[in-house]
């Protein structure tokens, strides 16, 4: 069996149009197309300064110099890059549901990487739990467009599977990235800690988007009769009668726990964009992502 | 409340296996899900499927039990007795005979019937027809296949028992021929069983009889008559008290004592002749005669004292035959057997005359006798006055010689064998003309005016045949009777059948001379009413006083308004007034109706036959309804079990619907 390619070619260029949207201005390592907190080379303008040794003689405004003959600098905003990182939950809960999560965030982190890597991000990658039962596997970071085989080539290596703790993998994350930025969270967030890691990424001044990825199955499970659950992480069972009432009551359950996401998110200044995997890509992308501000 | 097959009750033992069902704990699905994580919020509400978990409340269960429980008692066959109809076109034919108006059931056998086809009725579906019969002398059809129970309750009110008996048959064949190709129609027969059946009945099928009544204990007059004491004398009067005959029938099954009240009614009113308490023993009769009736008595009434179940046959009348000291002249040589026939008569003169006298006394009007108020007969043997000399009055000829204005004579006939003309003629009533020797009869063509009463039959190589040798008519206003043969030529005076035809033919000649009218018939008994030729309209009063005017044809009234027991009085009306023409009683002494002890089966005539038994409680079973409700309860539990999917598919349904 073929594993289809995370992006089609015919797509590239729509991406290449695009950008993540940072909404805040952070100081990067080098000049790219971001603005920046730094004054530098920019093409917008920002304020004058006056003159001291040492300074970048090519930015004297040598017309206001003429009219006060004063030496002023003129000073523009600098446009650097950010550092975008893409927390990928790998865990075994991922590989569940038709269109398979675990395929679907894939895809979406193969785009969203892309349009970074083309607006001159620089791109660290970040597999929540993987390799299975063991510590986060971390991407070396990625800049330009030259490097996007590259990235997804490390996509393409990715193998889901185990347990996830949410909070200690973000823990760790935390630890080892030290320049925030925007933060892609493409996980189910299902099971516990998850609100906590958001949390901790946001003391850290990242600036995160959840997208929550959900099967169609998991929101709507066709479940009849007796049957005993079993997670396919970490092999709890649930006993239940399905029946009309219960899935009623389920997808209520999933309703809420939804709305308490979202709030939690908004409470983080974070965005919370609900996906369920049978939307394709392309119309995720290009109306869905740009809808809630994700990418412009 | 009974059970078929109540051994489809052992599987009640399933009811607990059922309910362990909940209790165990269910072998389930293994299913694996991404994660747990939002379930576990909700196992709370599913922990009654932990293993031997304590009974919690579960509608499926409850259905389930339901379901098996209806089934259960579907199988077992419930059912009721009942005597309900469960035909789907119900006929009802009630009995409204005398016995029916008995009392041995509160108020009477009638309501009673009627209340039993009221509550017949009221178990059926509201769209099943019904047809009310109501068998009384006449069978009628009082509602046909309706549904309007309104329409069918006034109608069960309209019904009154009758004075006489029932015509079941004639109802049973109405009935059968209502519901012809319904196979599903049913007969249901209220009655005493006072009736009688034909011994070939029509093919009734699902005949069903209701019973009425339970007590037989009756005491009726079976009989009353008034023997006439009148005896006529040749020329002379001797009259001779009546004497009045009674018998009571005792129909019950226990001896009882009863009071006969025997009364006179004469033109100074009503007077008591007799009172006798007498013993009845079960199921005998006591008659007796009281002699020395005074003579001027027209009626006499017997009533029977005290009460019984059935009081229509405790009064009965009996009426004396009017006298108008008619006279019978005879023209003629003399004739003995004439004069004495003639006498035999009651309340008749005879005088006897030659041709020669008569003739001498002709004076042109002759009559000394009121043609309007009595009858006046003039007997010509083998004479014929002088043409145009005949007197008012009705005539009789025997063995006229030649041709009259009345008829003609035109040749003989030697040894003629006699018949009657017609079978049932009331003038040939109790006479027989079997081995009548006739040695020559006058062959007389029948006039216009008469109607043939003794013919003389073919005979092949005689010419005759059907010539009348007794003719009777109606012409110039009088009655005429034409014997074609002389009486000494003929056994015909030796037989018996002579003063008997005699006192027929005088009964016609001279209607109230010998009381054509009858003494007494049964009710509803249609009343022919032979009038003086003079009578232009006749008026008959009923026991309760009403008076009904008859049609006058060809000298005859009908009169069938004889419905009401008691004394019908007749008078008939002509251009000098009105004249008493006689009496008649309608009594009931019909012992079919007498006998009211209920019957628990319709018998053919005589009892040979028991043809439709009385209708035993029917097992009606109920199996319909549980069944039905086990499966609305099978259908229920499913739904419950998916109405996720139910819920689902309605909501398909329904935006398709919008759609389009």
């Amino acid at each position: 069996m073929t594993t289809p390619p995370l992006l089609e070619p015919k797509f590239l260029p729509q991406l290449e149009r695009m950008a993540i949207v940072s909404r805040r201005m952070r100081a990067g390592r080098i000049q790219a197309e971001r603005r920046s907190t730094k004054r530098g080379g920019g093409i917008e303008f920002a304020d004058f300064r006056t003159y001291a040794p040492g300074d970048d003689f090519r930015q004297i405004d040598w017309n206001a110099f003429a009219r006060l003959e004063r030496l002023l600098l003129k000073l523009f905003v600098a446009e650097e890059d950010l550092t975008i990182h893409i927390l990928l939950d790998a865990s075994q809960s991922m590989v569940f549901g038709e269109p398979q999560k675990w395929h679907f965030a894939l895809r979406l982190a193969a785009a969203l990487g892309y349009i970074g890597l083309v607006g001159m991000d620089r791109l660290i990658g970040v597999a929540l739990g993987d390799p299975p039962g063991g510590r986060n596997r971390i991407s070396r970071p990625y800049r330009g467009k030259r490097q996007a085989l590259a990235w997804l080539d490390w996509l393409n290596g990715l193998e889901p599977g185990g347990t996830l703790d949410p909070e200690a993998a973000i823990r760790a994350c935390v630890a080892h990235t030290r320049t925030p930025g925007p933060v892609l969270l493409l996980s189910d967030l299902m099971g516990a800690g998850w609100e906590a890691g958001l949390r901790m990424l946001a003391a850290h001044r990242y600036e995160v988007t959840v997208l929550h990825i959900l099967a169609p199955q998991e929101i709507a499970p066709g479940l009849e009769g007796d049957l005993r659950l079993v997670d396919s992480e970490n092999k709890a069972t649930v006993e239940i009668t399905a029946d009309y009432d219960l899935i009623r009551r389920y997808q209520a359950r999933v309703a809420a726990w939804q709305d308490h996401l979202r709030g939690v998110c908004t409470a983080l200044d974070a965005r919370y964009v609900f996906i369920e995997t049978t939307l394709s890509l392309e119309e995720l992308i290009m109306a869905y992502l740009r809808k809630y501000d994700v990418i412009a | 409340m009974g059970f078929l097959t109540p051994f489809a009750f052992t599987l009640a033992a399933l009811l607990p296996v059922i309910i362990a069902f909940y209790f165990l704990k269910l072998r389930r699905r293994e299913q694996i899900v991404s994660s747990v994580y939002l379930w576990q919020t909700l196992v709370r509400d599913v922990a009654a499927n932990a293993p031997w978990q304590r009974l919690r409340f579960n509608w499926l269960l409850v259905l389930q039990l339901l379901f098996l429980t209806a089934l259960i008692v579907a199988l077992a066959r419930p059912f009721s007795l009942t005597t309900a109809a469960v035909g789907r076109h119900l006929v009802l034919v009630v009995d409204t005979s005398a016995s029916m108006a008995a009392t041995d059931v509160s108020p009477d056998r009638l309501t009673t019937a009627i209340g039993q086809a009221h509550r017949l009725a009221a178990d059926l579906p509201a769209d099943t027809p019904v047809t009310l019969i109501a068998a009384g002398v006449q069978a009628q059809v009082l509602l046909s296949g309706s549904t309007d129970r309104t329409r069918l309750t006034q109608m069960l009110r309209s019904l009154r028992a009758g004075p006489a008996g029932s015509d079941m048959a004639t109802a049973l064949e109405l009935a059968s021929a209502i519901v012809a190709g319904e196979p599903e129609a049913e007969i249901v027969v209220l009655s005493d069983g006072g009736v009688e059946l034909p011994a070939r009945m029509p093919a009734v099928a699902r005949v069903r009889y209701v019973p009425i009544g339970r007590s037989g204990e009756n005491q009726a007059i079976s009989a009353l008559s008034l023997d006439s004491g009148l005896s006529g004398q040749i020329g002379g009067d001797n009259y001779q008290p009546y004497s009045v005959f009674v018998r009571v029938t005792n129909y019950g099954q226990q001896d009882v004592t009863r009071r006969l009240m025997l009364y006179a009614f004469t033109s100074q009113g009503e007077s008591l002749l007799t009172v006798r308490d007498l013993l009845l023993p079960a199921g005998k009769s006591v008659s007796f005669t009281v002699a020395d009736v005074p003579l001027e008595t027209a009626v006499v009434e017997a009533r029977l004292e005290g009460r019984d179940m059935l009081a229509l046959d405790d009064r009965a009348w009996a009426v004396a035959p009017l006298v108008y000291g008619a006279q019978v002249q005879i023209v003629g040589p003399g004739n003995r057997f004439l004069e004495t026939a003639f006498a035999l008569l009651p309340g008749v003169e005879v005088t006897t005359i030659s041709l020669e006298d008569y003739e001498a006394s002709w004076n042109g009007s002759s009559a000394t006798l009121q043609s309007d108020q009595a009858g006046w007969l003039t007997v010509f043997d083998t004479v014929l006055p002088q043409e145009g000399h005949y007197p008012p009055g009705a005539l009789l000829f025997v063995g006229p010689l030649r041709a009259t204005r009345f008829f003609s004579v035109t040749g003989t006939l030697d040894l003629p064998v006699a018949r009657p003309a017609s079978t049932g003629d009331p003038l040939l009533r109790y006479v027989d003309l079997r081995g009548l020797v006739i040695q020559r009869a006058a062959l007389i063509p029948l006039p216009e005016w008469a109607r043939p009463v003794i013919v003389a039959s073919p005979v092949s190589g005689r010419e005759g045949g059907d010539t009348p040798l007794l003719a009777v008519g109606q012409t110039d206003g009088r009655r005429l009777a034409v014997l074609a043969f002389d009486l000494r030529q003929s056994d015909l005076p030796l037989r018996v059948a002579f003063p008997i035809l005699l006192a027929n033919l005088v009964g016609y000649l001279v209607p109230g001379i010998r009381g054509d009218l009858p003494e007494a018939v049964a009710p509803g008994t249609v009343v022919e009413i032979a009038l003086p030729p003079q009578a232009e309209a006749a008026f008959v009063t009923r026991p309760d006083s009403v008076p009904v005017r008859l049609n006058v044809r060809d000298g005859v009234a009908m009169f069938d308004d004889t419905w009401m027991p008691g004394v019908y009085e007749v008078r008939w009306e002509g251009e000098s007034g009105r004249w008493l023409l006689g009496r008649f009683a309608v009594n009931s002494f019909d012992p079919v109706e007498a006998a009211i002890s209920p019957r628990q089966a319709l018998f053919t005539i005589g009892g040979e036959k028991q043809y439709i038994p009385a209708a035993q409680p029917v097992r009606r079973e109920w199996w319909r309804l549980p069944a039905w409700a086990a499966l609305v309860l099978c259908v229920t539990e499913w739904l419950v079990q998916y109405r996720g999917g139910v819920v689902w598919l309605w909501g398909r349904t329904t935006a398709l619907v919008r759609k389009k």
